[in-house]
Parts: structure tokens; C-alpha cells; sequence
């Protein structure tokens, strides 16, 4: 389980890392990468997929993961989409700026925490939805 | 561009692709699970029932121990023929193959042990030490409270700008939780897996980020 650890902290470190140098969590970069304003994020993200298409293809690892359909994609994704316009952070970016010294990603952070919360209690009281996913509903 | 890169510029589009790719590369290789941030932000809400999670397996894996050394035993002492004929291993690795039947129908790359509550505090506070390390490095480390200049000419500096902020978080922990990913884990992962719920989910959040800021426009 050490290993785990270890290797958490080593991925998370740079990710955080490549995110904070790419400019993610720069409201304005992610705010001009959605309005086509400059295509720099577009490309970084669009390349980094395409490159991680080739590699899980050649590898054999795509067919390890799932992703089925199911009912709240539509609804989630679109939550997610607004409120990414909007904060200019999806919630690894979130931390990234708090670590940035940006302290307005408390805000951010503490809604995303508050978000995450009131969606379990939702979805075990009344919607009841499968999410595919073996973490704790 | 290099000096670019070296001054402490944004990194160029290739270079933050390709630590893209390396770093989900390298953890799907390494953790054997797809990476996604939003999962890690969920269990560390969700403290009780991971912890509980965990207890559970800890369980079957005595469990599972214990019926292994009376199976040993039993076949010492007895023989093969002793032995009932099922045939299903019980198996405590944590590589869940022999357990796919056992499964309840999910999907065998996610039926892998529940990771303690600590992995998430871990890789989360490694993310802000990843920013803060990037940034003290450039020398642009200045701690604030202020929003960022073009939020500001968006949506103002007043506490409805702040509320706000919130608000557009909680759509953020929510709506990555419905669909059950967010930009690492349905954009970069599930797109590469050419899985079709990632793809949909993908193009549906860029698809109203991109609607919504271009409607929004530059503001004052």
C-alpha cells in the first residue's frame, strides 16, 4: 500500500505541476481556450487525448476501461461544463490554484466539496441513479 | 519557443500534451486504474462509506485466507478427493481476475480494491504541491484573495461575484459526480479508450463551457 501512496503523491505532484505550467489554472487562458480566443489549451488538450489514443490502442489498455452510457452523463456533464465556464476550474485545477497561492479557489473548492456532498445525498434519496462506478455512491 | 518555455512562459501545446499523456499513461501502467480526479475528490467526501468499504474487503480477505488454509489443510490430510468440486479460487491479489464472475456484472477493470480515505487526502494536497512548487520555482509565488482579472471584467468584484464562484463550483462537484468524471477522467482517459460514454460527456461539457463562454463574451 506504500507503493500506492508513493506513486499517488509522484502523479499528483505532477499533474499539478504540468497543469499549473500549462496555464489551466489561469482563468483567463481557460476562458480564451473556450471562446476560441487562442487555440494553445485546445491544441494541449487535443494532443495530449490523441497521443493517449495511440498509446492505449497500441497497448491493449482501451479495452480495460468502461465508460458505458448511463442516465446522468447528459445532465452531469452539462453542470459541469457551466460551472467550468464559469470558476474557469474542473476540480483538479481547483487544487492546483489553491497551491498557487490563489486563495479564490477556496471558494471554488469549498462549492466543488459542498457539489459533490449534495449530489450523493440526491442521487441515494431520490434519483437513485447507477453511476457505473465502485467508489462509495 | 524554448526560451519561452524557459522564461517561465505557458509550456507550448506539445509539451503540455505530451506530460498529459505520460502522466495518465504512466498511472494506468503503474496503478492499473484510469486516472480521475473528480473520483478522488468523491472519496474524500464520502470518508464513511470508503472507510467502511475498505473494513469490508479486509474482511473477505481473512475470510478468503481462512478458507485457502482449510482448503490446504484439507487436501493434506485428505487428498484431492476430499475437496468439493467448485472450482472457484479464492483469491486475496488484488489483480481481480479470478474475481470477474464475482463481480455483480461490473465492468472487471473497476472492480479492484476500494483505496483508503488517505489516497485522496495524499494525491489532492500532492496536486496544490505540484501548483505551488511550479510556482515558486518561476518566482510568481504571491498568495491572494483577489478574483482573477478577467472574471473580474466578466462578473465583477462584488460579493455576487463570490457567490457565484461558489455556485459555479457546486455545479462543478456535482455535475462531475452525475456523470461520473471530469476532464481527466471522462476528457483525457475515457476519450483515449474511445469509450462512448467519455466521448459523449466530453463533447456535452466542452460543448456548454464553449456555448456559454462565448455568449458570456469578454465582458467589461
Amino acid at each position: 500500500m506504500r507503493r500506492v501512496y508513493l506513486l499517488l503523491a509522484a502523479f499528483g505532484f505532477s499533474l499539478g505541476y504540468s497543469l499549473s505550467r500549462m496555464g489551466f489554472t489561469d482563468f483567463g487562458e481557460v476562458n480564451r481556450m473556450f471562446r476560441f480566443a487562442d487555440l494553445r489549451l485546445f491544441l494541449t488538450f487535443a494532443c495530449g487525448a490523441a497521443l493517449l489514443t495511440g498509446v492505449m490502442a497500441a497497448t491493449g489498455w482501451r479495452r480495460r476501461i468502461h465508460r458505458p452510457l448511463h442516465k446522468g452523463i447528459v445532465p452531469g456533464s452539462c453542470l459541469f461544463g457551466a460551472g467550468w465556464a464559469i470558476a474557469g476550474a474542473c476540480p483538479g485545477v481547483a487544487l492546483v490554484q489553491l497551491g498557487e497561492g490563489q486563495g479564490a479557489a477556496l471558494v471554488t473548492f469549498a462549492g466543488m466539496l459542498f457539489g459533490t456532498q449534495l449530489h450523493r445525498i440526491v442521487n441515494a434519496r431520490w434519483l437513485k441513479w447507477d453511476r457505473n462506478s465502485c467508489d462509495a455512491p | 519557443m524554448t526560451r519561452d518555455v524557459l522564461a517561465g512562459g505557458y509550456w507550448p501545446f506539445w509539451l503540455g500534451g505530451m506530460s498529459l499523456c505520460m502522466i495518465a499513461a504512466t498511472y494506468l501502467l503503474l496503478l492499473r486504474r484510469p486516472l480521475g480526479v473528480s473520483g478522488f475528490v468523491s472519496r474524500l467526501v464520502a470518508k464513511g462509506e470508503q472507510d467502511a468499504a475498505v473494513e469490508a474487503e479486509r474482511a473477505l480477505d481473512d475470510h478468503g485466507r481462512m478458507l485457502a488454509e482449510l482448503k490446504a489443510e484439507t487436501l493434506a490430510e485428505f487428498g484431492a478427493a476430499a475437496l468439493p468440486d467448485c472450482d472457484a479460487p479464492v483469491s486475496t491479489s488484488t489483480d481481480c481476475d479470478a474475481a470477474a464472475t464475482d463481480t455483480g456484472g461490473r465492468p472487471r477493470e473497476q472492480a479492484q480494491r476500494a483505496w483508503p480515505w488517505w489516497t485522496s487526502v495524499v494525491f489532492l494536497s500532492s496536486l496544490a504541491l505540484g501548483g505551488f512548487i511550479a510556482t515558486v520555482v518561476r518566482g510568481a509565488y504571491e498568495p491572494r484573495l483577489t478574483l482573477s482579472p478577467e472574471y473580474r471584467n466578466l462578473f465583477g468584484d462584488g460579493v455576487a461575484a463570490w457567490i457565484l464562484l461558489f455556485t459555479a463550483g457546486v455545479g462543478v462537484g456535482f455535475g462531475t459526480r452525475m456523470a461520473g468524471g471530469c476532464t481527466s477522467g471522462h476528457g483525457l482517459v475515457g476519450c483515449a479508450s474511445l469509450r462512448p460514454g467519455s466521448l459523449l460527456a466530453t463533447a456535452v461539457f466542452f460543448g456548454i463551457a464553449i456555448a456559454l463562454s462565448l455568449s458570456l463574451g469578454e465582458g467589461a
